[in-house]
């Protein structure tokens, strides 16, 4: 598991997961957007090279929907695998957030 | 008397007695009587030809004495417990005979040391 | 700087003063170990041969033990392994003297429990590093020692702990009646502390709730949001709220009092075994399934809701998807424990092996107790280790289900007042100051099997309590309404009224008795206004003034029947309910 967060230059945050998404991730998770320099006008969650999201994930998904703002955030998660888009569809994630 | 350096490590001796201060007198006579002990006691088995008897006390006696630095003296209960130990006794009467001169030199060698 | 080295060394071995047993039986050899191990500043107790080191041992229990391997009547060997037992779970750190060179007689040491050799002659500046290393060694020993006392005290204490909250959740939050005959149930019995909570109430009306949860993590954490679910759910259930009051108000709860981030995957079913019929809700928690027994199809009701406790009220969605079923139907709910259950090789038991060995299951009865047995072949363990919960029900027909027994052995007819009638008059003071419906309202909820219809009534008694102090007490007239301004004029009129009020009263007759499944509801409201002409009003009841302007029409749609009494001061309504099962 490791999660790289870069800023680009449109003020938007990405945030890569890399490996199983679970709760051992928890303060990586938070230092990759609590440890910016400025508050980013958005948020990108790539879950590209995620295999797996636990129910903890979710968890830290939400947290990082309350510190950008709750239901103002702007949160893209982006390239899910068949797998994590499942649990993302079966919490009903895509009414907080949006999953492409 | 022979050379003292031949029987015994003076160096090592001399630290030693650093350390035992004191004591050294007590540690001093105590080996010579524990020792004359091992020897009379090293004929006895040699007679009876008890080789593990012989391998234990040779043993003792190779530690005690190696430890008051007197290396001949340990060299040669090392060789008796080594017959000891292979059951061959042939020339065990010769080794032990030198012992016993050794250890004479070595107990004259101490005790004017003190 | 070497010296400043030198003493604060010297300084860190003087803090320690070791106590150590010395075994051998050549006196000269003993002599000079002591004295030496003394000199380190250590105190020292001498032993001549095995036994007495033994003894010593047993008497003192030194800190460390250097043992001659060969000595009379007890040999080092045999007194090391004898120290190691007396020992026991302390590090007591023995040291073979020996000038055995022989692997054979050093393995013998090793096997004895020794832990390093010191040989003759004795070199004193190796026998100091070793027993400084050992002096080291052991505390560090004991530290962990310390260490894993204070852990397993943790331990012991935390599932101590456990256990005293197991009492008060398994009373708090009791699976209710999910030992009804329809219902199969798999439930962990620390279920609690891997976040999963399955709660069965009967209602009143002789239908049934089937709730189960999955908090979000393990432990106390996942735990402790059982309690508020479970409190709230079986007391709205039993009071006959329905199945979206009452995930309204587990949703506000957990929003409320759960970190972000906490939320409880649920899926909840509310069964009509009258109807035969169930309202499903899923949020966040895998399908749920519905077993056909004729056609032996599955349908599954996909999540169709975020999880409990993490939007607000006014986005929580309470839709739920009505289902007919037949006798011997079946609905299944679960927590992603089963699918996520793993085999040695970590690999998902899966949604497809669930699908697949319910498909293959030619017997309905068998089908959930194939599913377990499945699952435990899957994972190799027994029930005992499961984190899976899952819960089928099954449709029945009413009788089978006994006399809507609820876990209080109650029937949705008992408890409560249902045939009685009282009369309740508000004089002006009260007028001034108390809306007398929330009070009234809630009398008639004790009534068993009424809430239901807790709606309706209050909107048949605002209208006759307003139309009582606002016509009749206050003699206000509703043709004002008519214009916004009149409207306004209207409100200022009433306070005015109102605030000079010192006689009049209004008074509440209210009557309830029981039928089969059901009751009549009688309210007559009465006030000391002057009444009106209702007889002519009867006539044109389709028009808009009148009882228009009384609200008559809209209550009219509500109950038996609505009739003007007396002089027209008083109105009595006839309010027929069944139980809506």
């Amino acid at each position: 598991m490791a999660i790289w967060s870069t800023e680009a230059s449109s003020g938007e945050l990405t945030i890569k997961i890399q490996g199983r998404f679970d709760f051992s991730a928890h303060q990586e998770f938070r230092d990759a957007y609590e440890k910016v320099s400025e508050d980013p006008k958005g948020y990108i969650v790539d879950m590209k090279e995620t295999t797996y999201l636990d129910s903890s994930a979710l968890g830290m998904l939400l947290l990082l929907r309350d510190h950008a703002g709750g239901d103002n955030s702007s949160i893209e998660i982006v390239n899910c695998n068949p797998d994590v888009k499942k649990i993302l569809t079966i919490s009903n994630f895509e009414q907080l957030f949006t999953i492409r | 008397m022979s050379n003292p350096a031949d029987h015994l490590d003076i160096g090592a001796l001399q630290d030693l007695k650093e350390i035992m201060e004191n004591e050294f007198e007590t540690l001093v006579n105590t080996f010579i009587s524990d020792s004359q002990n091992k020897v009379d006691e090293l004929d006895a088995v040699l007679q009876q030809q008890d080789c593990d008897a012989l391998r234990k006390v040779a043993h003792s006696l190779k530690g005690s004495s190696s430890n008051v630095c007197a290396f001949r003296l340990s060299e040669l209960a090392r060789q008796l417990e080594m017959m000891g130990k292979e059951e061959t006794l042939e020339g065990a009467d010769q080794v032990l005979s030198a012992l016993r001169v050794e250890f004479r030199a070595v107990s004259d060698i101490l005790s004017t040391n003190l | 700087m070497d010296n400043q080295v030198k003493a604060v060394e010297t300084e860190g071995e003087a803090i320690e003063t070791l106590r150590i047993l010395i075994a051998d039986d050549n006196d000269s050899d003993r002599l000079i170990l002591q004295t030496i191990v003394r000199k380190e500043g250590h105190i020292v107790y001498t032993a001549k041969d095995g036994q007495e080191a033994i003894d010593i041992f047993k008497e003192q229990s030194p800190d460390i033990v250097l043992l001659d391997a060969l000595m009379p009547n007890v040999d080092g060997f045999e007194a090391a392994r004898t120290i190691k037992q007396l020992a026991g779970d302390n590090l007591v750190p023995i040291i073979f003297l020996t000038s055995l060179r022989d692997a054979t007689s050093l393995a013998d040491c090793l096997a004895a429990g020794g832990l390093d050799f010191l040989s003759k002659p004795y070199n004193r500046i190796i026998l100091q590093a070793k027993i400084k290393a050992f002096a080291s060694m052991r505390r560090l020993h004991e530290t962990v020692q310390a260490q894993r006392d204070e852990i397993s005290l943790h331990h012991d204490r935390l599932v101590h702990e456990q256990e005293v909250a197991k009492q008060v959740f398994d009373n708090i939050a009791h699976p209710g009646c999910i030992d009804a005959p329809n219902i199969k149930y798999l439930l962990s019995p620390m279920a609690v502390f891997n976040g999963d909570l399955v709660l069965a109430s009967r209602k009143p009306s002789g239908g049934m709730f089937v709730f189960l949860g999955d908090f979000t993590g393990h432990g106390l954490p996942a735990a402790i949001g059982a309690m508020p679910v479970s409190e709230i759910f079986y007391g709205m259930a039993q009071k006959g709220f329905s199945l979206q009051d009452i995930l309204r108000e587990i949703n506000k709860k957990l929003k409320r009092i759960l970190p972000v981030g906490v939320f409880c995957c649920a899926s909840m079913v509310d069964v009509s075994f009258r109807k035969h019929s169930a309202e499903v809700w899923v949020g966040g928690i895998p399908d749920v399934l519905v077993y056909r027994k004729q056609s032996r199809q599955l349908e599954n009701l996909k999540s169709r809701h975020l999880p409990l406790g993490v939007v607000d009220s006014d986005r929580f969605n309470t839709d739920t998807t009505l289902i007919q079923l037949e006798k011997g139907d079946r609905v299944m709910l679960w927590s992603d424990g089963i699918i996520e259950a793993c085999n040695p090789q970590q690999e998902m038991f899966g949604e497809e092996r669930v699908m697949e060995v319910l498909r293959n299951t030619e017997d309905a009865d068998a089908m959930f107790d194939n599913l377990v047995a499945a699952v435990e072949r899957h994972t190799g363990r027994g029930e005992q280790d499961d984190d899976y919960t899952m819960v089928e029900v099954t449709m029945v027909g009413e009788e089978e289900m006994g006399n809507a027994l609820g876990a209080d052995g109650k029937s949705y007819m008992a408890g409560g007042p249902k045939d009685w009638s009282m009369t309740y008059e508000l004089r002006p003071l009260t007028l001034k100051e108390f809306n007398p419906l929330p009070l009234i309202t809630h009398l008639l909820m004790e009534v068993p099997g009424l809430r239901p219809h807790s709606g309706k009534i209050y909107t048949i008694l605002s209208e006759l309590y307003s139309n009582a102090l606002e016509h009749g007490v206050l003699n206000l007239h509703s043709d004002l309404k008519a214009s916004a301004d009149g409207f306004a004029r209207y409100y200022a009129e009433r306070t005015q009224k109102l605030n000079e009020l010192y006689e009049g009263c209004v008074r509440f007759h209210i009557d309830h008795h029981p039928v089969k499944d059901g009751g009549v509801l009688t309210i007559v409201v009465e006030d000391t206004g002057p009444g009106f002409d209702f007889k002519s009003k009867e006539e044109n009841r389709h028009k808009t003034e009148g009882y228009s302007g009384r609200g008559i029409p809209l209550i009219n749609t509500m109950c038996r029947s609505v009739r003007y009494l007396g002089k027209g001061n008083q109105v009595e309504v006839i309010f027929d309910w069944h139980v809506d099962v």
